[in-house]
C-alpha cells in the first residue's frame, strides 16, 4: 500500500493537504478578525462549498494520463476498501460469493457443454457452399444413401457441384500387439478432405488416388486426438503402420486438432478411404455395389454461382433417375438438401439438442437471477445499515457519484470473486462430466474446456450481475438525507426500500417454484418411463456385438465362429442362457425391417407390403433375453437350411394380421413363404415410449448374418463377465471386431439416459434455486428482526409475548412467500404447458407436481423465516432500549 | 509563443481572465499560497471579486501543468505544510504577453461599447 501510494496517491494526498491548509488558513483568518471558532468554521465551510466538488474540479485540470492513472488508482482504492469491508464480514461474504459462484458456475458449465456440442464450428473452407444430402423417406426425413447412390451423384453432379463426397461410420479393430482396441472410424471418399477444405497437420490428407481399387490402398489418416494418445504427437507416426482388422495400414497424415470429425460428438480415431470399406466394415455382400444398404452420409460443395434452388433442382432430377432405376429403394423417397452450416450432428438430433440447450440455458439463467436477487436483497439491507456511514461521508464532501462507484465496486468485487469460484466449479463439473461413466449408445466424446468464450461469459456475467445486484442498493444507500440521518437514529427501513426487497423475495420465490414444479414434473415423467416394461432383459447379462474379421468373412466361417462362440460361452458354469440376435431391441443403430406380404390382408395403398421390424435370432435368444413364448415353440435345430422357412412373430404382429391363433399361418417376404411356429410377448423395439409394434423373428440357421449380438445371462456380476467373454471371442478369432461390449443394465439405461439427465439436472437446479431463495428469505427476516429490535423491545416491554412478535415477523415474511408462490404457480402453469411435449406418463397439469412443489417450497420458506426469529426470544429489552 | 490562439468562447475568456489575475498577482506580490492568492485578488478588486477554492485550485493546477507557475511545499510559521506558488520563467514571459493582450481587449471592448453607450446616452 505504501508503494502504491508513493506511485499513484501522492498527488491526490497533496491536493487534500493543500485544501486542508486553505481551510485552516481561512478559519484562522476569520478568528483573527474576531469571529468565534465555530462560526468561522461554519462560514468557511459555506464559502468552500462541496470539498469533493473542488477536488474533482481541480483533478479535472490535470493531464489525461494523470486522470487515467487516478481513475485506476481510484478503482483500486475502491476495490481495496470494498475488499476490506467484505473481509470484515466473512460469513456474509462467503454466502454471497458462493451464491454468485453457483449462479455463474451453472451458466458457464452449461455454456461450455453447449459450446462444445452446438456452437464450435469445424474449420471448413467456405462452409456456406457445402450441403448435406439426405434421403427423405416415409419414416426418416433425413436418411443416409447407399454407396451406389453416392457414385451416381458423383458422376452426374458436375454441373452444380464442384465436389461430391461422403463418409460412413465404422468400428475397426486395432491390434497394437499388446492388446486389441476398438476404434471409431470414418470411411470417406478420396476427395472428402479436399471438398471440406481441410488440410493435414502432418503428412497429407487422403486423396482420390487412395480411393481406387477395392482393398487396394490400405492407408489411413489419424485424428489429432488419437495421434496424441497413441503416438504422443510424434511427427514420425506418419509412415508408420497400424494393424486394423488384421491388415497393415500405412499412416499417411494427421488431421488438425480443430477438425474433430463429420458429426459433432462422434470423434473418430481414424479416417480411411472408401475403397477399403469392405475390409474395415466386413459384410456378407459388397457394400459398394449394394443399393439397399443405406449407410453413407453425403456432402457436396456447390459450384460458385450455383444457388440452393439450382442444387435442389438437380437433386429432384436425380430423384427421378433413382425412382426409375431402383424403384424399390426410391419409390417413396426423394433426395433432400440441407446446408452443412445448418447441421450440427444430424437434423433430427439437432432439434432435440437445441431444445435441450435452450431449456438448460433458461434454467441456469433463472438460477443466476435468483442468486442476484439474493445479493441485491442483502446489499439493500446493508444499504440501510450503511446509511449513517454514507451520511457521514456525504457530510465530509463525498460526491454521490463517488459513493455509488464505491458501492458498485464492492458488489462487482463480490460477483468477480463469485465468477472466479464459479469457474473453478465449472472446471470441476466439466471434469466430472468427462469422467462420468454414462451408458451412451455411441462412443460420444466432447472437447469440453474453459476457452476464451467461456471466460468472457464468466467475466460478462460477473459485471452484469455485479451491476444488477449492486446498482439498486447503491442508489438507495446514497439517496440519503444527511441531516435527518445524522440527527435521527431511525431504525428500520423505510417502506419503499422494504417493498423493493419484498419484490425481490416475491420474484425469487416465484422463479424457484417454477423450477421446482418443472423438477417434479420431470422426475415423475422419469418415474413413468422407468416403470415401462421393455419386454426383455430382466436378468443380468453380458451383451457383445461382433463382426467376424475379414479373414472369417465367408458366411460359413462367420457361422462357425458364432456357433463356436455360443458353445464355449454356454459351457461356462457362470452362464445361464446364451442367445444370438442380429438386432437387440432398443438399439438406436439397428433398424432392420422386412416388407411383409400377408395373404388376405391388403397392404396400404401404394406399398407392396407391411414394413415390419425384423431380427434374426437363434434358438437360445428368447430365453437369454427373457422374452416369453406365449404360443407354439422357439426355434430349434430343425429350423436350418434344410428345413421349411419358419418364423416367430410377436403378439401384436399376430393380432394385427390374424384373428385367432397365429400358429401355422404363413406370410411372404422377398418371395419366400414363412410359416409361423411361435408367438412371443411384445418387446419395446425403438423407444420405450412407443405403442406396441409388430415384430418378426427369423431363425439364424436359415438366415445368415455376419453381424450378431451375443446375449449371455449370468449368475455373477455381468460387468466382470463382459471382458472375459471378449477375451474368449478373441481366442476363437483373433481379428474379430467387437463393436460393442456392455451389460444389459447399461443397454437399458442408455434409453433412459436423456430423461434421467434432464430430470436430475432440473431437480438439481431446482434445489439450488430453493436453497438460494431460502437464504434470501432468511436474510430478509434476520434483517427485519435486527432492524426492528427496538420496536420489538418496546412491544415486549409493554407486555407482548415473544411468540406474538415472532408470529408478526414470520407473518410478513410468509405473506411474501404466498404472493411469490401465487405468481410462481401461474408461471409454472405456463411453463408446464410448454414442456408438456417432453413429458411421459404425466399430465402437464399434474396435481402431484402442483401440490408437492409448493408444499416443499412453503416448508423450506417457513423454516428459513423461523430460524432468524429465534433471536427475538433472546432479546434483552433493557439492553436494546439502552443502546439506542 | 502564445499558449493558445485568441479566445474561442466565454468560458475560455473567463479562465484566461482568472489565469491572468493569478499570474499578475504572483508577478506583483511574489510567491503565494492558494488562500493568499484568493485573498489578494479579493482585496485588490475592492472586495468585488471573490475567487473561491473551486476556481482557484483548478486554475493553479492548470497553470502548474502548463509550467507557467511552480508549486513547492514549505513549512509555515507554525510548522504547517503549505504549498506556495511562484511564476516560472515561462510564466513571466506569458504574463507580459497576456497583459498586452488584455490591454488590447480592453481597448477593443471600450471601442465597441463606448460609441453605443454614448449614442444611447444622448
Amino acid at each position: 500500500m505504501s508503494l502504491f501510494r508513493r506511485l499513484f496517491g501522492r498527488r491526490e494526498d497533496e491536493l487534500d493537504d493543500e485544501l486542508a491548509d486553505h481551510f485552516r488558513r481561512a478559519v484562522e483568518h476569520r478568528v483573527a478578525r474576531g469571529e468565534s471558532a465555530e462560526s468561522a468554521r461554519a462560514a468557511v465551510r459555506r464559502e468552500f462549498g462541496n470539498v469533493g466538488r473542488v477536488r474533482e474540479l481541480t483533478r479535472g485540470s490535470w493531464g489525461v494520463g494523470e486522470r487515467l492513472r487516478l481513475g485506476v488508482e481510484r478503482s483500486l482504492r475502491d476495490l481495496r476498501f470494498g475488499v476490506r469491508r467484505l473481509a470484515r464480514r466473512p460469513g456474509f461474504t462467503a454466502i454471497a460469493v458462493l451464491s454468485i459462484a453457483v449462479g455463474i458456475g451453472a451458466n458457464t458449465t452449461i455454456f461450455s457443454v453447449i459450446e462444445a456440442v452446438l456452437l464450435r464450428r469445424l474449420p471448413l473452407a467456405a462452409p456456406a457452399d457445402l450441403v448435406d444430402i439426405y434421403q427423405q423417406g416415409t419414416e426418416n426425413g433425413f436418411g443416409t444413401l447407399s454407396f451406389p447412390d453416392l457414385r451416381d451423384l458423383e458422376q452426374e453432379g458436375g454441373k452444380v457441384f464442384s465436389e461430391v463426397g461422403g463418409y460412413r461410420l465404422a468400428f475397426v479393430q486395432e491390434d497394437a500387439g499388446d492388446g486389441v482396441e476398438t476404434l471409431f472410424a470414418e470411411v470417406v471418399t478420396g476427395n472428402y478432405f479436399t471438398m471440406l477444405g481441410v488440410s493435414a497437420l502432418q503428412g497429407r490428407t487422403l486423396l482420390p488416388s487412395d480411393d481406387v481399387g477395392k482393398g487396394g490402398h490400405p492407408v489411413v489418416m489419424l485424428s489429432y486426438g488419437y495421434w496424441q494418445r497413441r503416438f504422443g504427437g510424434d511427427p514420425a507416426a506418419v509412415g508408420r503402420q497400424l494393424r486394423l482388422n488384421g491388415r497393415q495400414y500405412t499412416i499417411v497424415g494427421v488431421l488438425p486438432e480443430a477438425y474433430t470429425g463429420s458429426a459433432r460428438g462422434l470423434m473418430p480415431a481414424i479416417y480411411a478411404p472408401r475403397a477399403m470399406v469392405g475390409e474395415l466394415q466386413p459384410l456378407d455382400f459388397d457394400e459398394l455395389e449394394s443399393r439397399g444398404n443405406h449407410t453413407v452420409f453425403v456432402k457436396a460443395r456447390r459450384l460458385p454461382g450455383v444457388s440452393l434452388a439450382a442444387a435442389n433442382g438437380f437433386l429432384d432430377r436425380m430423384t427421378g433417375f433413382f425412382v426409375r432405376t431402383s424403384p424399390k429403394e426410391w419409390s417413396e423417397a426423394r433426395l433432400r438438401l440441407v446446408p452443412t452450416a445448418e447441421v450440427i450432428v444430424h437434423p433430427l438430433v439437432d432439434r432435440v439438442l437445441v431444445t435441450a440447450a435452450v431449456l438448460l440455458m433458461a434454467v441456469v439463467a433463472l438460477v443466476l437471477v435468483i442468486a442476484c436477487a439474493n445479493l441485491a436483497s442483502f446489499l439493500l439491507a446493508q444499504a440501510t445499515d450503511r446509511r449513517k456511514e454514507v451520511a457521514v461521508r456525504v457530510a465530509i464532501g463525498a460526491g454521490r457519484g463517488a459513493l455509488v462507484r464505491q458501492l458498485l465496486t464492492e458488489s462487482i468485487a463480490l460477483s468477480g470473486l463469485g465468477a472466479l469460484v464459479g469457474l473453478v466449479l465449472t472446471r470441476l463439473a466439466l471434469g466430472a462430466i468427462e469422467r462420468a461413466d454414462l451408458p451412451l449408445p455411441l462412443p460420444i466424446a466432447l472437447d469440453l474446456r474453459i476457452d476464451a468464450a467461456v471466460l468472457w461469459l464468466g467475466l460478462g456475467l460477473a459485471v452484469v450481475a455485479g451491476v444488477a445486484f449492486g446498482l439498486a442498493p447503491a442508489l438507495q444507500a446514497t439517496k440519503t438525507d444527511v441531516a435527518s440521518t445524522l440527527k435521527n437514529e431511525t431504525v428500520g427501513g423505510r417502506p419503499r426500500r422494504v417493498s423493493f426487497r419484498a419484490g425481490l423475495v416475491v420474484a425469487q420465490v416465484a422463479l424457484s417454484l417454477v423450477l421446482l414444479v418443472g423438477a417434479v414434473l420431470f422426475l415423475r415423467s422419469l418415474r413413468s418411463r422407468l416403470a415401462i416394461d421393455p419386454g426383455f432383459g430382466y436378468s443380468p447379462a453380458a451383451i457383445l456385438s461382433f463382426q467376424p474379421a475379414s479373414s472369417a468373412r465367408s458366411p460359413d466361417r462367420a457361422r462357425s465362429f458364432f456357433l463356436q462362440l455360443r458353445e464355449q460361452v454356454a459351457a461356462r458354469p457362470d452362464i445361464e442362457h446364451v442367445g444370438l440376435t442380429s438386432d437387440l431391441p432398443l438399439s438406436p443403430l439397428n433398424n432392420a425391417a422386412s416388407l411383409v406380404d400377408v395373404p388376405g390382408v391388403e397392404p396400404l395403398p401404394g406399398s407392396e407390403g407391411f414394413r415390419i421390424d425384423r431380427s434374426t435370432v437363434d434358438e437360445g435368444y428368447f430365453e437369454a433375453a427373457g422374452i416369453p413364448i406365449l404360443e407354439g415353440r422357439s426355434f430349434g435345430e430343425m429350423d436350418d437350411e434344410d428345413g421349411a422357412p419358419t418364423a416367430i412373430v410377436s403378439e401384436t404382429f399376430a393380432r394385427r394380421f390374424w384373428a385367432g391363433s397365429a400358429l401355422g399361418r404363413t406370410f411372404r417376404v422377398n418371395g419366400v413363404d414363412y410359416t409361423v411356429v411361435g408367438v412371443t410377448r411384445d418387446t419395446k423395439i425403438a423407444t420405450l415410449g412407443e405403442d406396441p409394434r409388430p415384430q418378426l423373428y427369423l431363425p439364424y440357421l436359415q438366415n445368415q448374418d455376419s453381424y450378431l449380438t451375443l446375449v449371455a445371462t449370468t449368475t455373477r456380476d455381468a460387468e466382470r463377465i463382459v471382458p472375459e467373454l471378449m477375451a474368449l471371442a478373441r481366442r476363437i478369432d483373433p481379428d474379430v471386431v467387437v463393436i460393442e461390449a456392455k451389460t444389459m443394465d447399461r443397454h437399458l439405461a442408455a434409453m433412459l439416459l436423456p430423461h434421467r439427465l434432464a430430470a436430475w439436472l432440473i431437480a438439481a437446479f431446482g434445489a439450488v434455486a430453493l436453497l438460494l431463495s431460502s437464504i434470501g428469505l432468511f436474510g430478509i427476516v434476520s434483517f427485519a428482526v435486527a432492524a426492528r429490535s427496538r420496536e420489538m423491545a418496546i412491544r415486549m416491554a409493554l407486555g407482548s409475548a415473544p411468540r406474538t412478535i415472532v408470529r408478526l415477523q414470520m407473518g410478513s415474511a410468509l405473506s411474501l412467500v404466498l404472493v411469490g408462490g401465487g405468481v410462481g404457480l401461474a408461471l409454472s402453469l405456463l411453463a408446464a404447458r410448454v414442456l408438456s411435449g417432453a413429458l411421459y406418463g404425466v399430465d402437464a397439469m399434474d396435481p402431484v407436481a402442483f401440490v408437492v412443489a409448493p408444499a416443499v417450497l412453503l416448508g423450506v420458506a417457513v423454516l428459513a423465516a423461523w430460524l432468524p426469529t429465534r433471536r427475538v426470544r433472546r432479546l434483552s429489552v433493557v439492553k436494546v432500549l439502552r443502546s439506542e | 509563443m502564445p499558449r493558445r490562439p485568441p479566445f474561442r468562447d466565454s468560458l475560455e475568456l473567463l479562465q484566461g481572465t482568472l489565469d491572468l489575475m493569478i499570474l499578475e498577482t504572483l508577478r506583483t506580490w511574489g510567491p503565494q499560497h492558494g488562500y493568499g492568492l484568493s485573498q489578494t485578488i479579493r482585496t485588490n478588486s475592492g472586495e468585488r471579486l471573490t475567487v473561491d477554492a473551486g476556481s482557484i485550485y483548478p486554475a493553479l493546477h492548470r497553470l502548474e501543468r502548463a509550467k507557467l507557475v511552480a508549486g513547492s511545499w514549505q513549512r509555515s510559521e507554525n510548522n504547517q505544510r503549505t504549498k506556495v506558488y511562484d511564476l516560472t520563467a515561462a510564466g513571466r514571459r506569458q504574463v507580459v504577453l497576456e497583459r498586452s493582450r488584455w490591454d488590447e481587449l480592453v481597448r477593443a471592448m471600450a471601442g465597441v461599447l463606448a460609441p453605443r453607450s454614448a449614442g444611447e446616452g444622448s
